[in-house]
């Protein structure tokens, strides 16, 4: 019950976050705030998923609120693709496919990069 | 503008424990499958509803709570990655590049049958 609540909370603070950059940021190419928030959000995640258990006394629900509730829902794949289909369905396939290469490149680099980090990290804090 | 954060993060919400409903569902078949099939499974579902919702003759209110809110917090984007890192790192690059084509591939399929909805 107190995981569930967790996610709720944490996944209204994510959701509205993204709404909220969303609404105030106005980039010509609107999309590319996506992609931020995605590459953004990939990194965290990599980098917390061990990191934030090992390091912080904080109970198993509040990290499953964290990573599935405020990170999962401010990432978001549907829009990545929507706006993808957007994009190449107004004449811009160049830019469609910029789009997917930016997200899921640098997406796979940030994800990475939080990955190797969070094993640096607590192997340094074990030695 | 407060409204419509809100109503996206109220949606987010429901989104997320949709996700994490499914995820505890599926859990058996983690050992099954190599291929993480249940992040697969609501990726590209959301995908379809999302174009659905966003072709729909529905107020921008609705749009956001059922659009950026609920499909924008059931799909995740940072799983999706966080998973192909760990693959890739476990050596499992085939599966790895597999998941990310079929994600891909699949996600923009359905989104474009749920335009056609």
């Amino acid at each position: 019950m107190k995981k569930i609540l967790a996610i709720a909370i944490f996944a209204m603070l994510g959701g509205g976050l993204r709404e909220l950059l969303s609404l105030i940021v106005t980039w010509p190419q609107h999309f590319w705030i996506t992609c931020l928030i995605n590459v953004t959000g990939a990194f965290v995640l990599s980098l917390i998923t061990k990191l934030l258990p090992a390091w912080l006394p904080v109970s198993e629900d509040i990290v499953i609120g964290i990573s599935v509730g405020f990170v999962g829902s401010f990432t978001t794949f549907s829009t990545f693709t929507f706006e993808t289909l957007q994009a190449y369905q107004t004449g811009h396939s160049v830019l469609a496919l910029t789009y997917i290469i930016v997200s899921l490149g640098l997406g796979w680099l940030a994800g990475l990069a939080g990955n190797l980090l969070s094993d640096h990290l607590i192997s340094e804090e074990v030695y | 503008m407060f409204i419509m954060i809100l109503l996206a993060g109220c949606g987010a919400a429901v989104g997320a424990l949709c996700r994490f409903g499914l995820m505890q569902l599926a859990q058996p078949l983690n050992s099954r499958y190599q291929l993480p099939v249940t992040t697969l499974f609501i990726n590209l579902t959301g995908a379809l509803l999302l174009g659905w919702i966003l072709t729909a003759p529905l107020a921008i209110h609705q749009q956001v709570f059922l659009g950026t809110g609920i499909m924008g917090g059931y799909t995740t984007f940072s799983t999706m990655i966080n998973e192909v890192v760990l693959l890739g790192r476990n050596h499992r690059h085939h599966i790895a590049r597999l998941y990310l084509a079929l994600s891909l591939i699949g996600g923009l399929l359905m989104v474009f049958l749920g335009t056609l909805i």
